[in-house]
């Protein structure tokens, strides 16, 4: 795709962005060589860092590539993934992120599995070692499921073949995020997601305004097919259109207790600062999802048949726009990759380096030392996902959706049931922790297909959350927990109830 | 059909958008005022200021004047610090 001069001008704009991020890399670095500051970034970030840093960290390419594609399959019943996150989004930052932080702040927590350890007492270490197991192994679905995103995008806007592309980003985004640990990662993502804020603005206003206005676009869509403008798609209120929209609204779940996006809020300045980024971050959310379905559906009308459903955003883009306009929605949607790829490189080097290296086998080994193990581990788990995306181009939407929930399913019940629930116990966290993960596997591999497709982050939280609740029942909860948990709901306050601000 | 779309199309639109929008606003007027330090609430007569970030005048609400449950508080944090970058 391209002529050879619209190619330089693409790969220019790419050289400036990444001249940035190694930039940005090099900067943060120099804040990075202690544990918490490699993994939190000393908890010291602002508002609009935390909010589009979590926000960029949780859409990723499957938000440019993936939704736009669903957009393009199914018209507006994608409308269901935005309701779903939109809430989720703002669920999270209205109620769990402050309790969240209150608690990680009291513990010294640096990581989610740190948080669960102290609120339970676990002295066993079993949280931990239960945890770094499933991030670990998410993870390295996760990270393969973006390297075929970056093989899928390199391949629509250069031509290069999809092993070059996957290679290309795998490169870039080893040598940044192994300088500068979390902050460079925090940094870069607001950086990215302005970027992918303005495109995803800018594209679906070009793709109406090629459609010829808005009521040529949904004349020629309910032309082509008028169950791409109804709600419920193509089943209409069947079980299987119900079935599909809850899958889809149930993806915003995971925005509720992933462990990618909690350290965000850990990373906070203070409470103040998670109040200010709510509102930052659903906003961002808004944009970010109904204009990646827009593109979606206005692509649907300008360019049918595509083979690959999910190159629409790319196709579109060279189509539309000049190339130097081009090179920067490249830029974009590697942006989008790259921002949840870093974040989970570091999720997964946390949980190997301050989880089980320091916390269980060597509490008295130097700090830098650890950085230094922790930059190490980032390089390997990154290759280790390079290995996974370069023999098969997987469909990006679903592939990243099973990590996605695996994380989610395995967390959230156990993070969620901590925060609002004093009679939790250690046991209970941790049988649900397993149970949620292992539902949400199993269902993905074996279940699904057989059951309308329902999507595994649903059945995943319902089990996670009964096993965390049935156990917890019959187990006994710390009693100091219990009173640490009353003060800490009576400094942050209820759903709707104002706390007292202080201790 | 409204602008070429099924009203029930519209609706999920606004489902999608509106009660996120409305839960994070209620959740900033609600918990502002004692998430804020004081100082930005009196700024703005009685209102807490959106965007605000106050100075260190404000005890007992910092995290940096905590000491942790285990009594370290290695990465207590004052309000005085500035922003980072």
């Amino acid at each position: 795709m391209g002529s050879i001069g619209a190619n330089g001008a693409i790969l220019a704009v790419l050289g400036l962005y990444f001249v940035v991020l190694v930039g940005i890399g090099g900067w943060a670095s120099r804040t990075s060589r202690s544990v918490a500051g490699f993994y939190v970034a000393e908890k010291k970030l602002p508002s609009w860092v935390i909010a589009f840093s979590t926000t960029t960290t949780g859409e990723s390419g499957w938000l440019l590539l993936g939704l736009t594609g669903m957009g393009y399959m199914v018209g507006f019943h994608a409308l269901w993934v935005v309701l779903g996150e939109v809430l989720g989004i703002a669920v999270a930052w209205a109620f769990v992120a402050r309790p969240f932080k209150e608690f990680t702040d009291r513990y010294d927590s640096i990581t989610v599995p740190d948080y669960l350890t102290d609120r339970f007492r676990d002295r066993s270490h079993v949280i931990r070692i239960v945890s770094a197991v499933i991030i670990l192994t998410m993870v390295g679905a996760y990270t393969a499921a973006q390297l075929t995103a970056s093989g899928k995008a390199f391949s629509s806007f250069l031509g290069t073949s999809y092993q070059n592309g996957v290679l290309i980003g795998a490169a870039i985004i080893l040598l940044y995020t192994s300088i500068g640990g979390f902050k460079a990662v925090a940094y870069s993502d607001l950086v990215q997601g302005v970027l992918m804020f303005a495109c995803l603005i800018a594209l679906p206003v070009a793709g109406i305004w090629s459609a010829g206005g808005w009521d040529s676009l949904t004349a020629g869509i309910g032309a082509a097919d008028p169950a791409l403008l109804r709600p419920m798609g193509e089943h209409g209120f069947s079980v299987a259109g119900v079935v599909s929209a809850l899958s889809f609204a149930g993806i915003g779940l995971a925005f509720l207790g992933a462990p990618q996006l909690l350290t965000r809020f850990m990373s906070a300045r203070d409470r103040g600062q998670i109040l200010q980024g709510g509102v930052i971050a659903v906003v961002c959310i808004v944009v970010f999802d109904i204009g990646a379905v827009l593109v979606g559906v206005t692509g649907r009308l300008l360019f049918p048949g595509l083979a690959d459903e999910e190159t629409v955003l790319p196709v579109m883009a060279a189509e539309l726009f000049p190339a130097v306009v081009t090179g920067i929605v490249l830029v974009v949607v590697l942006a989008a990759i790259m921002s949840t790829v870093d974040s989970l490189l570091i999720l997964a080097s946390s949980a190997a380096v301050r989880d089980v290296v320091q916390k269980i086998f060597r509490p008295n080994a130097p700090e830098r030392r650890l950085a230094m193990l922790g930059r190490g581990l980032t390089l390997v788990i990154g290759i280790a996902g390079l290995g996974s995306a370069w023999t098969e181009s997987r469909m990006i939407f679903w592939f990243v959706l099973f990590a996605w929930s695996g994380l989610a399913s395995a967390f959230t019940p156990a993070v969620l049931c901590s925060l609002f629930w004093r009679r939790t116990t250690r046991a209970g966290a941790i049988w649900g922790m397993i149970a949620g993960f292992l539902t949400a596997v199993i269902w993905a591999l074996w279940v699904r297909d057989h059951f309308y497709d329902l999507s595994e982050m649903i059945p995943g939280f319902a089990v996670g959350f009964a096993v965390t609740v049935g156990v917890s029942l019959f187990t006994k909860p710390p009693r100091d927990g219990m009173a640490e948990y009353d003060d800490v709901r009576r400094v942050v306050g209820g759903f709707f109830s104002r706390g007292c601000g202080n201790r | 059909m409204i602008a070429g779309l099924p009203l029930a199309t519209w609706v999920l639109f606004v489902l999608s958008v509106a009660p996120g929008l409305i839960l994070i606003v209620a959740a900033y007027r609600i918990h502002g005022p004692a998430d804020f330090p004081r100082d930005e609430k009196r700024k703005t007569r009685g209102d807490f200021a959106p965007g605000g970030r106050g100075p260190s005048s404000n005890p007992g609400t910092l995290l940096g004047t905590r000491g942790s449950a285990k009594g370290t508080n290695a990465g207590g944090i004052s309000r005085s610090e500035g922003p980072e970058g």
